[in-house]
Formats: C-alpha cells, sequence, structure tokens
C-alpha cells in the first residue's frame, strides 16, 4: 500500500524526464543557426572576392595605396572565429577540419598579399624613378654635347646613342611591367648592356647615372617576375573553393540535423500520445478514487452523525460499570470483614467449644448421678416416715438396709464429692465462656457510641483476648503507656489492632514469635506501636502493602484488603500509619490516632507529618528489635 | 457369617461386661483436663478409664497394656489427633479408634479416616448419650477382635498357612461413575492381582455384582455420582466385607463424616488422584479385602452408627443387595 504513492512519483517524474528529453531534441532546432552559417560564409566569399580584386586594383593603381587590401583582414578573422564557434557547436567532428583548412588557406593568402605589398611597392618605386632618372641622363649628356661641340662629330653621335638607348630600355621597362614577356625581358637586358657599354666612354657622372638607371631596371624586371608570381599564387589561394567545401558540409550537416531532428519529433509525438493515454488512464483512476473517497465520506459522515449516540451509550456502559465495580468494591470490602470476622469466628468457636463440651458434659453425668440422689432422698424420707409413726418400735437391719446400700454405694463411687467436681468444673466451663463472650463484647463495642472516648490499651487488652487463639503461641511484651483517650470508632479502632496483631502473629513462626505492642502519647494523640521478629517486609512489597488486594499469603488466606481497610480506618480518624520492616528481622507498624480529629494533621500526607522524635523512636525500637533476635 | 451380622445388629447402648475387675479398657487424650474428668465420670462406672493429656505417651501406653478402645482430641499442642491414631494403628492394631474434636480441618479428617483408619469420628460438644453408643460399640468390636487375636494365637500352628496367601486368584475391583473415567484416574491397572469392572451407576453396579464377585469398590461421590454415598451405604450394611474407597472433588466435612461414621469407607481420595496415591490406596484395599477374607472378625470394625440402618434405604435396591454374589457362599 505504501508503494503506490512512490511508484506513481517516479512513473510521472520518468515520463516528465522523457518529455523533456525529447522535447529539448527537437527544440535543438538549428533553423537560425543555419541562416546565421550561410550568412557568414556568404560575406566571408564576398569579402573574399572583394580582396582579390583589391589585390589587382592595387596592382593597377586604381587603389591609391594598401589600405583596401589591409581592411578585410579584420572582418575574416572575426567571421572565421564566429564559423570557427558554429563549427564547434553544430558538429565539431566533421567542420572543425574544413575550417581549420579554410583558416589555413587565408593565412596563404594574407601572406601572399604582404609579399605582394612588399614587391608592388619596390616595383612601383623603380618604375616612378626611371623616367626621371633617365631625364637627368640626358640633360647630362646635353652639357656633355654643349662641351663636346669642338670635338669631332663621332662623339656627337655616341651621345644620341646613349639618349636613344636610354628612352629605348625606359620603354622597354615599361612595357614589361605591363607585360612581362622573356623577350621583353632580353630585349631590355640588351639596351641595359648596351648602355652601359656606350656610358663607360662618356665621363663619370653620366656614366653613374646609367648605372642608376641600369639598376632601377634590372628591380624592375626581377620585381614584376616575382610580383606575377605573387598575384599568381594569390590567385591560385582556394579560399572562395574552401569557402564553398565548408558551406556544403555546413549545408550536410544541416541537413542531417533536420533529419534526426525530424526523427525526434516523430518520437515525441507518439511519446506525447502515449502520456496522453497515461494521463486520461490516470484521470480516470483519479475520478474512481474521487467517487470512492465521496463514498467514504458519506459513511463518515453516517458514522459521524451515529458517533454522538453510541459515545453515549458508552458513556452509560462506563457509568454502570463503574458503580458496578463501587459496588463490587464495597462487596469486596464486606468479604474481608466477613473473611476476618469468618477467621475469629472460628477461633473464638473452637474456644468456646472446649468448655462447653465439658460443660454440656459434666451437667449431662450429674443429672444422671441425680437419680442416685433422688434414691437416696425418697429411702431417707421412708425411714424417717416410720420412725415417726412408731417411736419405741425396734428396728430391723432390714429397714436400715436400702439406705445403707445406697450410702455406701455413694461412698464406694464418691458420687458426691464427683458431683461436686463435676459441677465446679461446670461453673468453670460457664466462666470461660462468659468472659470469652464479654471479649467479644468488648471487642465489638457495638454498644458504644461512634464517636467515644476510647482508651486504646483497654482495646489491645480486648484485641489481644479475642485473638486468643493465634497469639497464645506467641510471647507478647507490652509496653503500654500512660495515654490519654481516644475519640474515636472503637469497633473500627479495634478491628484495627487486631488487624495488626494477627497479621504480626502471622508473619512469625509459633513459639519463637514474639510481638511487641507499644503505646505512647504523642503530640496531640496517640502513638501505637506493634512490632514482630517475623520474616519482615521486602522494601519492593513495601511500597504495596497499603493497596487494596495486595497479599503475600497463600491464596485463600487473605484477600489484601486487611492493611487497605487498616489505612483507610486510620485516615479516617485523621491519623497516620506507617510501616518500617527488614527482611528476616521484623516489622514495626506505627498508628498515630489524634485525641480528637479537629486537631489532626493533614491525612493526605502522613510521611511529611510524621515528627521526627517518632522517627527516633523507631530506630530505637528497631535497635530493641536487633538486639532481641541477636 | 449369620453370627456375625447378628452380632452386628446388637443395640450396643453398653459392653459387653467382660467381669467387674475386667472391664473394656479405655484410652482418652485431651489437652484439656476438664474434658478428660468428665468423660471419667461419665464411663469409669462401665469401663476401665484411663487418661492422658501428652499424645507423646500413647504409643508407650499401648505398648505397656492393651486399651480395647482409644479416643483422641484432635487439635493439642504436642501431637495432633490423627497422629496419635496412626501411632494406635501402628502399636495395636486391634484397639479401635475414635476421633473426638471440636474444630477439625479437612486435612484432619481425611488424615483421620486414611491414616488413622478410625472407627468412628465424633464432634465436640458431644452428647452423652450418643458418646455412650459410640464407645459401646468401639467397645465390643474391641474386645471382639482382642479374643480373636488371643484365639488365633493359641491356634496359631494349626491356622498355618494363613488363608492369605491361599487366595491366589485375582480379586475383582469395580469402579463405579458415569463417565468411566474413574479407571484412568486410578491407573486401575497399576497395581498386580485386580481385575478391573466398571459400572455407570450403582443399578449396573449390582447386576456385575450378580455375576462376579467384587472385593473392592472404587465410587465417586462428586456431581451426578452423589447418589453413589446411599449405594456404598447398604452395601456396607449387607456386605461389609466389600472394601470401598471414595473419590471426591470437593471438601465437605458433613459428607466426610458421614462417610466414616455410616458408610464406613475405607479410603477417602480427593481429585486430582496422584499416582502414588492411588496405587497404594488400591494395595492396601487389597490387603485389607483379603483380611476381611482370612479373618471374618474384623468386619466388626466395619459396623456402622445405627443411625443409618433404616429398612428405607434398603428397600431401594431390594433383593438385587442380598443376591449378591459373594465369597461367604451366598448365591
Amino acid at each position: 500500500m505504501k508503494r503506490g504513492p512512490v511508484l506513481a512519483m517516479l512513473a510521472l517524474g520518468a515520463g516528465l524526464a522523457g518529455l523533456g528529453v525529447l522535447v529539448y531534441q527537437t527544440s535543438k532546432g538549428d533553423a537560425g543557426l543555419r541562416a546565421q552559417a550561410s550568412a557568414y560564409l556568404r560575406d566571408l566569399k564576398e569579402i573574399d572576392a572583394e580582396w582579390s580584386l583589391d589585390v589587382l586594383r592595387s596592382k593597377s593603381e586604381i587603389n591609391k595605396n594598401y589600405d583596401p587590401v589591409s581592411a578585410p583582414l579584420r572582418n575574416v578573422d572575426k567571421i572565421q572565429d564566429t564559423l570557427g564557434d558554429l563549427a564547434k557547436q553544430i558538429d565539431p567532428a566533421t567542420l572543425r577540419g574544413p575550417v581549420a583548412v579554410l583558416a589555413q588557406s587565408f593565412a596563404e593568402k594574407v601572406e601572399l598579399i604582404d609579399n605582394f605589398k612588399m614587391q608592388d611597392s619596390l616595383l612601383k618605386n623603380s618604375l616612378r624613378f626611371l623616367p626621371t632618372a633617365v631625364s637627368e641622363l640626358k640633360e647630362q649628356l646635353q652639357l656633355v654635347r654643349e662641351s663636346d661641340s669642338a670635338k669631332p662629330s663621332g662623339a656627337a653621335s655616341s651621345v644620341a646613342d646613349i639618349e636613344r638607348i636610354a628612352d629605348a630600355t625606359l620603354t622597354g621597362v615599361l612595357r614589361y611591367d605591363l607585360s612581362a614577356s622573356a623577350e621583353i625581358k632580353a630585349e631590355v637586358e640588351r639596351l641595359l648592356a648596351e648602355l652601359v657599354s656606350r656610358s663607360a666612354a662618356q665621363p663619370e657622372d653620366v656614366a653613374a647615372q646609367a648605372g642608376v638607371i641600369v639598376n632601377h631596371s634590372r628591380v624592375v624586371l626581377q620585381q614584376k617576375s616575382g610580383e606575377d608570381a605573387v598575384l599568381s599564387g594569390i590567385a591560385r589561394v582556394s579560399t572562395a573553393g574552401n569557402i564553398d567545401t565548408l558551406a556544403d558540409l555546413f549545408e550536410n550537416v544541416f541537413d542531417a540535423n533536420a533529419r534526426t531532428q525530424k526523427h525526434w519529433r516523430q518520437g515525441l509525438i507518439a511519446y506525447s500520445a502515449m502520456l496522453f493515454a497515461f494521463l486520461i488512464l490516470a484521470a480516470f483512476r483519479l475520478f474512481d478514487s474521487y467517487r470512492s473517497l465521496d463514498q467514504a465520506k458519506g459513511r463518515l459522515e453516517f458514522a459521524n452523525s451515529t458517533l454522538e449516540d453510541r459515545v453515549r451509550e458508552r458513556t452509560s456502559a462506563l457509568t454502570d460499570a463503574l458503580s458496578n465495580l463501587k459496588e463490587s468494591q464495597l462487596q469486596l470490602i464486606q468479604a474481608e470483614k466477613m473473611a476476618s470476622l469468618g477467621q475469629m469466628v472460628a477461633g473464638v468457636a473452637h474456644e468456646i467449644n472446649t468448655p462447653l463440651a465439658y460443660v454440656k458434659s459434666s451437667v449431662q453425668v450429674a443429672r444422671a448421678r441425680m437419680r442416685n440422689v433422688n434414691q437416696l432422698v425418697d429411702e431417707s424420707a421412708k425411714l424417717v416416715a416410720s420412725l415417726r409413726s412408731d417411736s419405741n418400735q425396734k428396728f430391723a437391719a432390714a429397714d436400715f438396709e436400702p439406705l445403707r446400700e445406697i450410702t455406701s454405694e455413694f461412698a464406694e463411687t464418691g458420687t458426691l464429692s464427683e458431683l461436686d467436681v463435676l459441677l465446679g468444673d461446670g461453673l468453670y466451663g460457664i466462666s470461660q465462656i462468659s468472659e470469652i463472650v464479654l471479649n467479644l463484647k468488648n471487642f465489638s463495642r457495638l454498644d458504644r457510641a461512634y464517636n467515644d472516648d476510647y482508651d486504646i490499651n483497654e482495646g489491645i487488652e480486648s484485641t489481644l483476648r479475642i485473638a486468643q487463639n493465634i497469639v497464645k503461641k506467641r510471647r507478647i511484651r507490652k509496653v503500654l503507656g500512660n495515654i490519654p483517650t481516644v475519640r474515636c470508632a472503637p469497633s473500627q479502632v479495634n478491628q484495627v489492632l487486631l488487624n495488626l496483631i494477627t497479621n504480626a502473629c502471622h508473619a512469625t513462626v509459633e513459639d519463637t514469635g514474639t510481638v511487641s505492642i507499644v503505646t505512647r502519647p504523642h503530640e496531640q494523640g496517640v502513638i501505637v506501636q506493634v512490632m514482630d521478629n517475623g520474616h519482615g517486609i521486602s522494601a519492593e512489597a513495601r511500597t504495596k502493602i497499603f493497596d487494596p488486594f495486595f497479599t503475600t499469603k497463600k491464596v485463600g488466606e487473605g484477600t489484601g484488603l486487611g492493611l487497605s481497610i487498616v489505612q483507610n480506618i486510620v485516615k479516617e480518624h485523621g491519623g497516620w500509619i506507617s510501616v518500617s520492616s527488614q527482611v528476616g528481622k521484623g516489622t514495626l507498624f506505627t498508628v498515630y490516632l489524634p485525641r480528637s480529629q479537629v486537631a489532626a494533621p493533614s491525612p493526605n500526607e502522613p510521611e511529611m507529618s510524621m515528627p521526627n522524635d517518632v522517627v527516633e523512636y523507631q530506630h530505637q525500637h528497631t535497635g530493641v528489635a536487633d538486639e532481641q533476635f541477636a | 457369617m449369620s453370627n456375625l451380622l447378628e452380632a452386628s445388629n446388637i443395640t450396643d447402648r453398653r459392653p459387653v461386661i467382660l467381669s467387674a475387675a475386667n472391664r473394656p479398657r479405655i484410652l482418652f487424650v485431651d489437652d484439656e483436663e476438664r474434658i478428660l474428668r468428665a468423660l471419667q465420670s461419665m464411663f469409669r462406672l462401665d469401663y476401665d478409664v484411663s487418661t492422658t493429656t501428652d499424645g507423646r505417651l500413647v504409643g508407650d501406653m499401648l505398648k505397656r497394656e492393651h486399651f480395647h478402645v482409644i479416643v483422641s482430641d484432635q487439635r493439642m499442642p504436642e501431637m495432633q489427633g490423627v497422629e496419635v491414631l496412626r501411632t494406635a494403628r501402628e502399636v495395636s492394631p486391634n484397639t479401635v479408634r475414635l476421633l473426638l474434636t471440636g474444630f477439625a480441618d479437612l486435612a484432619a479428617i481425611m488424615g483421620s479416616v486414611n491414616e488413622g483408619e478410625i472407627f468412628r469420628y465424633v464432634s465436640k460438644p458431644w452428647d452423652n448419650e450418643e458418646l455412650s453408643e459410640y464407645i459401646a460399640s468401639a467397645a465390643n468390636t474391641g474386645i471382639a477382635l482382642a479374643a480373636a487375636a488371643s484365639a488365633k494365637q493359641q491356634h496359631a500352628p494349626a491356622a498355618q498357612p494363613s488363608p492369605v496367601a491361599d487366595y491366589g486368584e485375582p480379586l475383582n475391583v469395580l469402579y463405579v461413575d458415569r463417565d468411566g473415567r474413574l479407571m484412568h484416574e486410578f491407573r486401575a491397572d497399576s497395581v498386580p492381582g485386580l481385575q478391573t469392572h466398571w459400572a455407570a451407576t450403582s443399578s449396573d453396579a449390582l447386576d456385575i455384582m450378580q455375576r462376579q464377585v467384587i472385593s473392592i469398590v472404587v465410587a465417586a461421590v462428586d456431581g451426578k455420582d452423589r447418589e453413589n454415598v446411599e449405594f456404598l451405604n447398604v452395601l456396607n450394611v449387607k456386605h461389609p466385607h466389600i472394601v470401598s474407597l471414595v473419590v471426591a472433588s470437593v471438601g465437605d466435612s458433613t459428607l466426610l463424616i458421614n462417610l466414616i461414621n455410616v458408610v464406613r469407607v475405607f479410603r477417602v481420595v480427593f481429585r486430582p488422584v496422584r499416582p502414588t496415591i492411588s496405587k497404594l490406596y488400591l494395595t492396601s484395599a487389597r490387603k485389607q479385602a483379603m483380611q476381611f477374607h482370612a479373618a471374618p472378625i474384623l468386619l466388626r470394625t466395619q459396623q456402622p452408627h445405627r443411625a443409618s440402618r433404616s429398612a428405607t434405604l434398603l428397600n431401594g435396591f431390594g433383593q438385587r443387595l442380598l443376591s449378591i454374589k459373594t465369597l461367604f457362599g451366598r448365591a
């Protein structure tokens, strides 16, 4: 039953987790990424194309400087980084390689472009300086021509040749710059060689200038071929191709993702349908539960409405039980009284029985003997009559014979003395019985008022007499003090004394048992102590001895109510009772009864109200007891 | 046998006076001297009365001299009455024993029958006339037993071997109770030499007794079997040689005293029956039955108190009771 809710919660969690996974997989949808990636790739491609164009523009000096060639680098890097991120995000395994390849190709391109910038600047510098150098050569040659006018005309023709060669060289170089071909290069090389040889014969400064021209021309030739190589290299770097490849790959990846997503979506739909079905089932079950809950609630309400009636019934049943219990308790207390009364009556009956037996027998015997006495009287009367009738008659022995026989039988059998003994015993027996009856009367005290001034010592004496049957087999020590009378119910106080004394006797062994009874005045009342040298009461039992029904006697020997009733009586009289005991040594009961109940200490807390000197007294007494036991 | 029955029918108002010097001898035991004085006054004219207040002296007294009757109180400080009477039975079995007591518990009554095998149980205070009857009856029985014993001693060589030894075939024991559990409670087969029979009611028992010689009857007297008391009573009157054992479940002193004085029961057992007790009692009963057979004079002790010998009791069983098979030759 307890596993139900847990399982339900687990199932719900699992269902929601599955749904979450499916929704996540479906919503991972990279439509945005796809658009982003293709946009970046398009931009990159455009930038790349424009870049290559800008290189050519710089070459052909449409662009006045190299800025357009350097500018795209930043954008390219940025876009590449972004693409790298995207690739990482989408499908690193497939895309990282191509992105790296693209980056590599861009790096190559950048390097080539830098190379181009350097070579192109050298080339352009030489190209721009060459016309100036040729012009300067021509000015120097003019000077030579003016100073050499005195000289033969041969000299004049060589200056002109130099000028022509210089121009041809310039033209050749410019042509080479426009269209680098091996023929032009060879032509320029030849012209340069001629220029060097011709200018050697000219003054020094001319030759130097010619040297300058030669150098720059050579730079142009050299750089031009290098630049062409670089440009063709740039053209060769397959950035565009790589971009396309990357774009294709991106497309593939996205397509693949789209397909997977489609599967997930289908799964989601199926799963949702399933969950829905479960939900419907759960809802149905829930509805069912609610319905039974409703029914239960209905029943509960009904039970609630009848509960009060039942409570009332039970209460009355309990009240009846309580009154029965009280009645039983009263009956039990009565039973205890009857039980102790029964014991007492049995004892008293035995006490009375013995004298009764011999009194009855003696009287019967005496009566039987009376026949002989009657006979004696009759015979005597006869003799007296005959004596009177004739005073002078002489008596024959026969006349005396019957009387003589009777008197001799009397003498032989000792009838008269026997009669005396029998009647004496009879009277003694009757006095015994009278004494017992008097004790009973004194003990019951039913002739005394409920509240009477009673001498406890007198109560002890009469209790001892009444309990004689059991008491006579123990040694009794009485230390009865000079105590005031106590206002009490004498019959109840006697019941207390009888119970304590018989308990003390029962605790001891016959013949060796000693029971001490002590009375003494105390404060506003009287202390009575009953001590025995019996088996004692264990500490555990001591806490319970005043509880009703607690008994250490065998089943049927005690009701367990004796001390409980004793305590009740003592409390009702405003006194208290306490007990001290040593197992194997003996027990001491102490009862305090106030002279009048008005001045009584609180009966609810007997221990608290027990004065110290009583405790000391107890100890003293226990000491006495120990000596006795030792 | 007929002599015996006649003898038991005589009214025991007074003892058989043997001679003035040789009166029946009675020993009274009681701790109260006045009781003894009263008893002495009462009986001294007809009997040779001795008294003692100390039960411990009884054994020696019985060894020293013969008494026909001993009467003991139960509650005495030195020695309980049951103990006194048990000692008496051991020392002098032919002295008839009575318990005279004012207040005896059940254990004492049980002990007096099972251990003391007393002849009568008398309550204090007694009625002189009634006590006289008890004592006279006891004295006559005691005289008869003593005479038989001395006769046996005289003829002792001729009487050998003892008839007890002759009797070889097993004795029949009849259990009477309605639910038939008595046999099991008693472990009927625990004592050898006994044949077990069972009857649910006294009527069934009589039927069996027409066919079989029954020596011992074990009867329950509690609950539905209460009527068995009456049955045992009339059985004892007509056939005192049948030894009866009684099983009861409740302590009832009146019933027990009736069983002793009127039914003359041999043993009384309270439920639950302990196996050692049942075995012991069955063995004793077997011995007793054989002694009755060997010495019919012993049947004097089975004589019931006169109060029960009413004809109405016998009417219920009528002729059937008289037609019981016995070892004494009556068909």
